[in-house]
């Protein structure tokens, strides 16, 4: 009786955990419309999207071994327990070729399925790949400093500091490094993936935002003690209101020369937002070439 | 009725029956051994399966690719099924009384198998598109 | 000049004085040590203590010494992670919690480090020791001196991570220290060089583990028991043990190279002068991936036993389980770049190794599946072993979807480094790997100490981790989708607060269940007599280590047993009548057992003192460590006084004593 109440509190135990995650998930699942939940699941840009259809149908895809697994494992302990030893009782039964055909072949024939959606999503979803059917509209250089992220827009001449404006509904193509901190990683959650920013080398990431609001940007990857203050504002807006930024940006009064540059490159945490209204010429090819060791930039690190 | 109808409808449908196959596996059992011998498995085995199934492929959108995909192809599935039900009856209680023990478990780990993956293209695929 | 070749870089400014927590940490961990070591002297234990224990080559004491670091190096892991989860709680929006970021850093990173190293590989390797000599009907290890070799290696290793802590500072990069990040540039002190030192002494005694136990299972199995008749336990420990051995050359090559360019400058990881980053994160992810599969497999053949078992039923399915876990053994080396799919490699690079990773879902699923048809049709006993198994079913099914859905290279660009990984990977690892730990635990207790443990308290211990894993992971999988992630101090958005409250919660829970787990030890030791088995067969088992006595004599087995199939053991208990034959029926010889030796003990300590000079910088203390280590090693070859003989008699009075116990 006892062993039975235990048996009992401990499923019920496990199912209402279950019963609350899903309650929570849901929950925040049909929120999305609701401005406060963020990341995929609040999806604002095109790869998001296509992201977010990607997540939810790989789990239902796997949800079809994985409940009836978990209610099988609760229904056999009920209905096979010592005490109701019934006729069902057969120990030595333990081989059955139909059977093992059967959950080889389903669990195959699922993975087959997520193994196509996989492949085919992988190489559409590729950071490095251009988004089908729109044009790349602005190009951003993004480089990692130690706990602050540098955006240059190299074709306007201009650049910020923790902080990011896009165009609504149209490509934005980013390559990305990374200068005197550990390996990064730059992440829009609710506009796109998230890609590596190493030293030296140069990553690649395009990314379509498809709603005009202000996003969460972020580091993804731990570089040290600044790494949980290393987010920025992600702010999408509309053609005209792009371009009126640029031209305010290129009123600021500070450039970024080599020794602005050389002064952003150290160590700052939550480092406030700045613009610069010029930018030393190919400054991003020269920061990856200081690290392959030829180019014109020395720092003394 | 669109494809989203049916896959709500034919899920929960799916879902409450296994639950209640898999919970009661003693009195699955007997009714498993009654099926082989009366008309009620042919009217069960053969007979609703051909017409669910081809309620599903009746409104089908031609094998494209997307969640009306799975319902094309458990469409297909429960008419293939039903057909060889109707057309080999001695072969399938044949089959069957072979291997009426694990029939019951099986019968459901399918019902819950198709219940999710419908309820998941008819209630939750929807929202997220 | 003298004075820097013997101190080196030590100094009392080491000790961290000036930090509360970590002053509170040392001295409770003194207090301890304290306590121990008083208590070891008032009782005059001393010469047991060495002769009987830290001299011992038997496995089963190895095994024993293995589980009690084991559990530990859990409480300071734990506490780790209580320390993070009531910071995450606190530290919203303008709050900063009360662990500045050096400091937090730290603790995740000693958390991982301890977690995996020092509390589930002793656990496994200990289990491993208790079992498979008895289940294969052996008399001990292959090399029985290698193992405790092996244990004192990764003893020392532990309390160089535990010197860390109160000496200088452990390394502050998370728990696989990639460069540049662990580079002297970024990482100037000696924290990384502790972690270094310590998992290259482990390593090594890890490695030497694994070769011991392949040798074990493939030359040491009695007579008749051919490889497709052995107990699935002892095949999981065969293919986990041929994982290490292919695996852990890996994990040193990656930190060797790492600390040539710390110590000596080299220029194998840096950003600048030819280092790259890239080839540390596929190497030490090459090592990584195997090891995570290395502590999986152990736990799954601890499932097929304990559900076979506690189903009164033979496993389902034996042959395909076998191959299941080959499958398994040979997918994880072909895995490893998942672990990094958005470090910029192609789509069809990062495609293919998504689609490996998720073929391995297949055998897993089918070990699933037998295990279920296991139970169905048995008479299944709902003792907390089997209770563990049932936890797991549901909890590492949806650890183990949400480990393919990240396998999808386009959703790891979202759950990659977020708290959705997090919550991934301990939901594997807690729920598989930790729940088939204890119920191993709970399982073997009675054969390696004589007495069971308290029923009651395992039950109420067991809901406490369930109930509390859920609180304090499910909140996590939330957070991660939400695109919190990982390793965060604090964070501004007050809407995640809730969420990590509930963590905390969960937490606290464990803690419970941890407490009731210490509790239920004290109190069954406390109630031994009461709990005494007798019959040597706690379980009503079907594996040859439950035919022999509660703890076995050292020699195991007075009489080596011929398997003619698998589970010989159950069927010899239904066909024969009485199972056991009278003592005096049976006709004995002498046995031919292995001395106890401190070898394994010394050469340890010599490699403790060479790693700790060596992060330090003290050359001469150096020196004198490799010296020896060396000197002990070539000292114990010329060592030929190695083995004795147990006399017949002696056997014969042994098995009477046990005999006369079981039948009363």
């Amino acid at each position: 009786m006892l062993m039975l109440t235990q048996m009992i509190k401990t499923m019920g135990r496990t199912l209402l955990r279950l019963k609350f995650i899903f309650i929570t998930f849901l929950a925040t699942l049909l929120a999305g419309c609701d401005q406060k939940v963020t990341g995929i699941l609040n999806p604002k840009g095109i790869i998001s999207y296509e992201e977010r259809i990607l997540l939810f149908d790989s789990v239902a895809l796997m949800l079809i071994v994985v409940i009836p697994v978990i209610i099988m494992s609760f229904a056999f302990i009920i209905r096979y327990r010592e005490g109701k030893r019934t006729s069902a009782y057969k120990p030595n039964w333990g081989h059955s070729v139909f059977l093992e055909g059967f959950w080889w072949g389903i669990p195959c024939l699922i993975i087959v399925a997520l193994g196509i959606m996989a492949w085919h999503y992988t190489h559409k979803l590729d950071p490095y790949r251009k988004i089908d059917g729109y044009p790349v509209s602005l190009k951003v250089q993004v480089v990692a400093l130690p706990w602050k992220w540098l955006f240059i827009y190299p074709e306007q001449n201009i650049a910020s500091v923790n902080y990011l404006k896009l165009p609504v509904n149209q490509q934005v193509q980013f390559f990305l490094t990374s200068d005197n901190v550990p390996m990064s990683a730059f992440f829009v959650p609710q506009l796109g993936s998230q890609i590596y920013t190493m030293a030296g080398m140069q990553t690649q990431l395009h990314l379509l935002a498809t709603q005009t609001g202000t996003y969460r940007g972020l580091d993804s990857q731990y570089n040290g003690d600044g790494f949980s203050d290393m987010h920025f504002p992600v702010e999408v807006v509309d053609d005209a209101e792009m371009k009126a930024w640029f031209a305010s940006v290129k009123n600021s009064n500070k450039t970024l020369n080599l020794s602005n540059y050389t002064k952003l490159r150290q160590n700052s945490i939550a480092h406030p937002k700045e613009f610069y209204s010029g930018v030393e010429d190919k400054l991003f090819m020269n920061i990856m070439h200081y690290y392959m060791g030829h180019g014109p930039l020395k720092f003394d690190n | 009725m669109s494809y989203i109808l049916f896959a709500r409808w034919f899920g929960l449908i799916s879902i409450i029956l296994s639950l209640g196959i898999i919970f009661n596996l003693k009195d699955a059992r007997e009714m498993a051994k009654g099926f082989v011998k009366s008309e009620t498995g042919y009217i069960m085995g053969a007979v609703l399966p051909i017409i669910f199934g081809s309620l599903a492929f009746m409104h089908h959108h031609a094998f494209e690719e997307g969640p009306t995909l799975i319902i094309d192809i458990i469409g297909l599935s429960m008419i293939l099924l039903g057909a060889y039900r109707a057309w080999f009856p001695e072969h399938w209680k044949k089959v069957l009384g072979e291997h009426i023990d694990i029939v019951p478990p099986m019968f459901a780990l399918f019902g819950m198998m198709f219940g999710v993956i419908l309820l998941y293209v008819g209630f939750i695929s929807p929202l997220i598109r | 000049m003298l004075k820097e070749l013997i101190l080196g870089n030590l100094s009392l400014e080491a000790i961290p004085l000036d930090e509360p927590i970590i002053v509170a940490a040392g001295v409770f961990m003194a207090i301890g040590m304290f306590v121990v070591l008083v208590g070891i002297t008032a009782f005059k234990k001393w010469g047991c203590i060495w002769n009987e224990w830290v001299c011992s080559v038997d496995h089963k004491k190895i095994g024993i010494m293995y589980l009690i670091l084991s559990g530990v190096m859990l409480l300071r892991g734990f506490s780790d992670a209580l320390l993070m989860r009531s910071q995450q709680a606190i530290a919203a929006d303008t709050s900063m919690g009360y662990l500045p970021p050096e400091h937090y850093d730290q603790i995740f990173t000693a958390h991982g480090v301890i977690m995996i190293f020092f509390v589930a590989m002793p656990f496994m390797i200990g289990l491993m020791n208790i079992a498979i000599p008895l289940q294969i009907g052996a008399r001990d290890v292959a090399y029985p001196y290698l193992n405790s070799l092996s244990f004192w290696m990764t003893f020392v290793a532990a309390m160089l991570v535990n010197l860390s802590l109160v000496v200088g500072s452990f390394a502050a990069t998370g728990w696989l220290a990639y460069p540049p990040l662990s580079g002297l540039k970024f990482s100037p002190g000696v924290g990384v060089d502790y972690y270094v030192w310590a998992l290259q002494i482990g390593g090594v005694g890890t490695l030497l583990g694994g070769i011991n136990f392949i040798a074990t299972i493939l030359k040491m199995r009695c007579p008749g028991m051919t490889l497709m008749k052995m107990p699935i336990f002892v095949w999981s420990v065969l293919c986990a043990s041929i994982l290490i051995c292919l695996a852990f050359p890996i994990l040193t090559v990656s930190l060797g190279l790492l600390e040539l360019d710390r110590m000596m400058g080299m220029h194998f990881f840096t950003q600048l002068h030819g280092g790259n980053i890239m080839m540390y994160i596929n190497l030490i992810w090459a090592w990584g991936h195997p090891e995570v599969y290395i502590l999986i497999l152990p736990a799954f053949g601890i499932f097929s036993e304990v559900v076979a078992t506690f189903s009164r039923k033979r496993l389902f399915g034996y042959t395909t389980m076998v191959y299941a876990i080959g499958v398994i053994t040979f997918l994880s080396f072909v895995v490893w770049l998942h672990h990094f799919f958005t470090m910029g490699a192609s789509a069809n690079v990062n495609a293919f190794f998504g689609i490996a990773t998720m073929i391995i879902a297949i055998p897993t699923g089918v070990k699933v599946f037998n295990w279920l048809f296991t139970m169905y049709r048995g008479s299944i006993r709902l003792d907390t072993p089997m209770l563990w198994v049932v936890a797991f079913f549901t909890t590492f099914a949806i650890g183990g979807m949400t480990g393919v859905l990240m396998a999808l290279p386009p959703v790891d660009f979202h759950t990659h480094n977020s708290l959705f990984n997090v919550a991934h990977f301990h939901n594997t690892i807690i729920g598989g790997v930790l729940f088939g730990y204890f119920a191993g635990f709970v399982y073997w207790f009675p054969k390696a100490f004589g007495f069971q443990l308290d029923e009651r308290l395992g039950k109420i211990s067991f809901g406490f981790w369930v109930s509390g894993f859920y609180f304090a992971f499910m909140p996590l999988y939330v957070l991660g989708l939400q695109g919190v992630m990982r390793r965060l101090v604090h964070y501004d958005n007050v809407a995640y607060q809730p969420y990590f409250i509930v963590a905390a919660f969960g937490a606290v829970l464990i803690l419970i269940g941890v407490g009731f787990q210490i509790l239920q030890i004290v109190y069954s030791v406390k109630h031994r007599e009461k709990l005494r088995d007798k019959t040597g067969d706690a379980w009503n088992g079907r594996t040859y280590e439950w035919s022999i006595s509660s703890p076995p004599p050292v020699y195991n087995f007075a009489k080596i047993p011929t398997a003619n199939r698998i589970d010989e053991f159950w069927y010899e208990k239904e066909e024969k009548d009485p199972a056991h034959v009278h003592p005096n029926d049976t006709c004995f010889e002498d046995i031919h057992m292995p001395k106890n030796t401190s070898a394994g003990f010394f050469i340890a300590v010599f490699s403790g003192i060479l790693g700790f000079a060596m992060i330090w910088q003290m050359w001469l203390p150096a020196i004198f460590g490799l010296v020896g280590v060396i000197f002990t090693v070539i000292l114990r070859t010329f060592n030929n006084d190695t083995d004795y003989y147990i006399k017949a008699d002696t056997v014969k009075q042994i098995e009477l004593a046990h005999y006369k116990e079981m039948l009363s």
